[in-house]
């Protein structure tokens, strides 16, 4: 009866045994899947400091409150604006001074933060960027997150990163501030698979 | 910087010095070879063409980033949970960029939902399956198009084989009983029961 009950969903399976797909052994397949293998698997190794002071020697260390600004308000064309829900949430990306040393990456690491979201950046102006958020992970709800207080001095120091319109990235942080050291970056398939792994999908 | 799999035995660890090039593509083409097709069903079955080639993209490339998770675990059900966050991942963001148009063109269109094949052959059958809630029909696909048991299926939802196989009889009842409800007779339909419930 159960195989009775499978077979009747089967018939609605578009993709049933009869719809080909592309074997692995096709020439493209087989460039696609050297184009996967041609990714590198690593990143530069950096030196550890102090293994157990875990988030400490990576974050930056201003410290800036949540700021609630009333219910943020897209300013939509026309005059034509539309409510979104939760003010938007203020993060520090640190200062010049912050210590030049990265832990060592760790999911387990990353999955104590206290905040974990992905966001899209909606604007630059100086040295604060705004994300519209994407998905929360973890310890939000705003609609919208604030960023500030970037330099170039910290993409060089811990591999902090630019922030670029239209692009998705994912962070974390700890108190208020941004965790950088592969803690936070754009949003690619490998980084986003850590936050899975780390905080659920 | 560098991403440590705390799960990751040492020496199957594609960044430990004992896991060389070579072996790890070796690793590498084996899985790719046993997934690729499977891994195309599964996208397309939930979403379109295209969107399924970009996705099998990502997934692909996140399997060779976690190489030692792939060997150690069950692998298949484990790269379609990888190709189920990719797929929900890519929603989240195409449904911003949608509110993004929309804030401008006030009409923007939804972004192509899958719809399951059979509306014209089966179409009670299909009505009856979608007038399921979400969770129940990707059990049921699970279990029926990828051919999955509830331990599997548990692995590609990252919950407890109980509750899989709680929810997995609870989807066939109720299908069962929608399916009976557009046959009240129930004549010809005996693969049914009567009170619509299915055996697990």
């Amino acid at each position: 009866m159960n195989d009775e009950l499978r077979n009747r969903i089967n018939r609605l399976d578009p993709m049933h045994s009869g719809v080909p797909t592309e074997p692995p052994t096709t020439p493209s397949s087989i460039r696609r899947m050297e184009r996967v293998m041609s990714t590198s698997t690593q990143q530069a190794p950096t030196r550890v400091p102090e293994p157990n002071k875990r988030w400490v020697p990576a974050l930056a260390t201003l410290v800036v409150a949540a700021v609630a600004v009333g219910a943020f308000m897209f300013s939509g064309s026309g005059g034509d604006s539309q409510p979104v829900a939760g003010p938007p949430l203020q993060l520090s990306l640190g200062e010049d001074n912050a210590l030049s040393s990265c832990i060592m990456f760790d999911v387990a690491i990353l999955r104590d933060a206290q905040v974990a979201f992905e966001g899209t950046v909606t604007s630059v102006d100086g040295a604060q960027g705004t994300l519209a958020v994407d998905h929360w992970y973890k310890g939000g709800d705003a609609a919208e997150v604030v960023l500030t207080g970037g330099s170039e001095a910290m993409v060089s120091l811990i591999g902090a990163f630019p922030l670029e319109v239209g692009s998705s990235y994912l962070i974390t942080a700890t108190g208020a501030n941004v965790n950088f050291c592969g803690y936070s970056g754009p949003a690619t398939p490998e980084l986003r698979g850590y936050f899975d792994e780390a905080f659920g999908a | 910087m560098q991403p440590i799999h705390r799960s990751a035995k040492t020496s199957t660890d594609p960044r430990d010095s004992n896991f060389d090039d070579g072996e790890r593509r070796q690793q590498f083409e084996a899985i790719y070879r046993a997934t690729y097709e499977p891994l195309q069903r599964y996208l397309r079955r939930r979403t379109t063409l295209d969107d399924a080639e970009e996705a099998l993209d990502d997934v692909l490339l996140v399997l060779w980033q976690k190489l030692p998770a792939l060997i150690e675990d069950d692998y298949l059900p484990w790269c379609y949970g990888v190709a189920r966050r990719t797929l929900a991942n890519r929603r989240r963001s195409h449904q911003r960029r949608i509110r993004l148009l929309d804030r401008l063109t006030r009409e923007a269109a939804l972004p192509e939902v899958h719809e399951e094949a059979g509306l014209d052959d089966y179409p009670q059958l299909a009505s009856a399956f979608r007038q399921l809630g979400e969770q129940d029909r990707e059990v049921l696909r699970l279990w029926a198009w990828e051919g999955l048991e509830a331990r599997e299926i548990a692995i590609v939802l990252g919950v407890t084989a109980n509750a899989v196989s709680l929810r997995l009889s609870k989807a066939k009842k109720k299908l069962g009983r929608l399916i009976d409800g557009q046959n009240p007779a129930g004549a010809g339909h005996r693969e049914v029961k009567n009170n619509g419930e299915y055996p697990s």
